[in-house]
């Protein structure tokens, strides 16, 4: 079933446009990795299904509904940056989630937090990148979201930390539940990926099934990532 | 919007905690004063530069409420919550309401008790303050609630602004000058249209024991304040929940 639906989706700055024309539709149910170099425009696509950027031109439907508070309800945005209060301890987090997200589940969290090495009492502007990637990802998965948006959850963060998220997100996919992961670190993502989009210069360059990629270019996931963009 | 505002003042607790602790000592010193007939201690005048320094603290804090929800780290938070715009922006400016009416009523009560103590040691207090209870009470709400709305109207045209830099303009290079610019245009007309209501309030006649104050003219500043206040909310609230570019 269709959960996303991008046509026709611009977004023009001054000098340039972060997405040209750009036409997507995702499914239920699936990981889909968002590929491409930095200023491809996968942050700006993201951005834009949470609610956070509107389009210059095009539509967006989620779940066959504008975006507004309603499809805030439906989605988890993780990004890169930090966007958790430095006042705040993870429990004081886990309160603010709790408080506005009603798919919000606290032992979830709870469980989250124990398994990514995390105490309530420790303080957000004390974290590490890579612990802090880890109790944003413990939050976003603590919601009973049906698509969740991670944007670049590997940034900066060690091997170790990685395996962690990447076991994570698996453990909370289901058939009901929408994952989109954008990264330029493929070879680490590739393994969990159901579909893959490339994305140049805000357009879709190259969109399918991951297995059929592999099967059809005879290629991995990352070797295809070269191929695509070796002139970016 | 009480949940916004309940992290909202989270983040704020120790510095209130802060402001009341020095105006309850600083109040307890200056009554110390009075009773033992002595002039305000060094602790008194540094109490008093802290608690004026607080006060423009708090001035600088509600405007930049706003900024730091749409420039800070924290925007993708706040704006991935199922909030609407007019939610967060409701949120805001209650929050600056009730700050308002609690440091208002503070005041008071401090104000109460010290005469209350005074008039022990200067029976003739009693007889100023007859009136005080009587007619002071409300003149001085009133005063309260004049300078209150036009506060938030001011407020309100700050927060249009930079929603405006973080909207509208966001596309364009010089985005926030752009909106400081239309700060500097809506505050001339807000201006204009308050100049011919200073007619009527007399801001020089306020003081205790007024006989002059205007009340059906400065009813008239405020209805039109408060009709200021909901357009610049409709409209600031449309654009953060519509059109918002972070």
């Amino acid at each position: 079933m269709e959960i996303i639906r991008a046509e026709n989706v611009t977004k023009k700055y001054i000098t340039k446009k972060a997405l040209n024309e750009l036409n997507m539709t995702l499914e239920e149910g699936k990981i889909y990795g968002l590929l491409g170099p930095n200023g491809s425009g996968k942050t700006t696509f993201m951005k834009m299904i949470v609610g956070l950027i509107q389009p210059t031109s095009g539509e967006i439907s989620i779940n066959e509904k504008r975006i507004g508070v309603e499809t805030k309800k439906i989605m988890a945005f993780m990004p890169t940056h930090n966007h958790l209060p430095k006042w705040m301890k993870i429990r004081n987090c886990v309160e603010y989630f709790n408080d506005f997200f009603e798919d919000f589940n606290m032992e979830k969290a709870q469980e989250l937090l124990k398994f990514m090495e995390l105490e309530e009492k420790q303080k957000v502007g004390s974290l590490s990148t890579g612990m802090l990637q880890r109790l944003k990802l413990s939050l976003i998965l603590a919601r009973d979201a049906k698509v969740y948006v991670l944007d670049e959850p590997f940034n900066g963060i060690d091997p170790i930390s990685r395996e962690k998220i990447m076991e994570a997100v698996l453990r909370v996919c289901d058939e009901n539940k929408t994952m989109i992961i954008s990264s330029h670190l493929v070879k680490e993502l590739e393994s969990i990926l159901d579909e893959v989009i490339f994305i140049g210069e805000g357009k879709v360059v190259l969109k399918g099934s991951a297995e059929e990629f592999r099967m059809e270019k005879n290629m991995s996931i990352d070797e295809l990532y070269r191929e695509v963009y070796k002139n970016a | 919007m009480l949940k916004l505002l309940k992290y909202e003042w989270m983040s704020r607790w120790k510095f209130f905690l802060g402001g009341i602790v020095i105006a309850i000592a600083l109040n307890i010193d200056l009554i110390r004063s009075i009773l033992n007939e002595q002039t305000p201690s060094k602790f008194a005048i540094f109490a008093s530069i802290g608690i004026f320094v607080m006060g423009v603290g708090l001035f600088f804090d509600h405007i930049a409420r706003m900024y730091k929800s749409l420039f800070g780290e924290e925007r993708y938070l706040l704006f991935t919550t199922t909030c609407s715009g007019y939610h967060i922006l409701g949120s805001k400016i209650i929050g600056i309401t009730l700050e308002a009416f609690g440091i208002f009523v503070f005041a008071m009560l401090m104000m109460i008790i010290d005469q209350k103590i005074a008039v022990y040691k200067y029976p003739q207090l009693m007889e100023n303050f007859q009136s005080f209870y009587t007619e002071g009470i409300k003149e001085i709400f009133t005063l309260f609630m004049i300078l209150l709305v036009g506060y938030i109207t001011f407020i309100l045209i700050i927060y249009l602004s930079v929603t405006l830099s973080k909207s509208v303009f966001s596309v364009f290079k010089y985005g926030k000058i752009l909106s400081f610019v239309c700060f500097l245009v809506i505050s001339r007309i807000v201006g204009k249209v308050v100049g011919y209501f200073d007619k009527f309030v007399d801001m020089h006649a306020l003081s205790y024991g007024m006989t002059s104050f205007n009340f059906e003219g400065s009813m008239s500043y405020f209805v039109f304040n408060l009709c200021m206040i909901g357009i610049l909310f409709m409209i600031t609230g449309y654009l953060l929940d519509r059109k918002l570019n972070l």
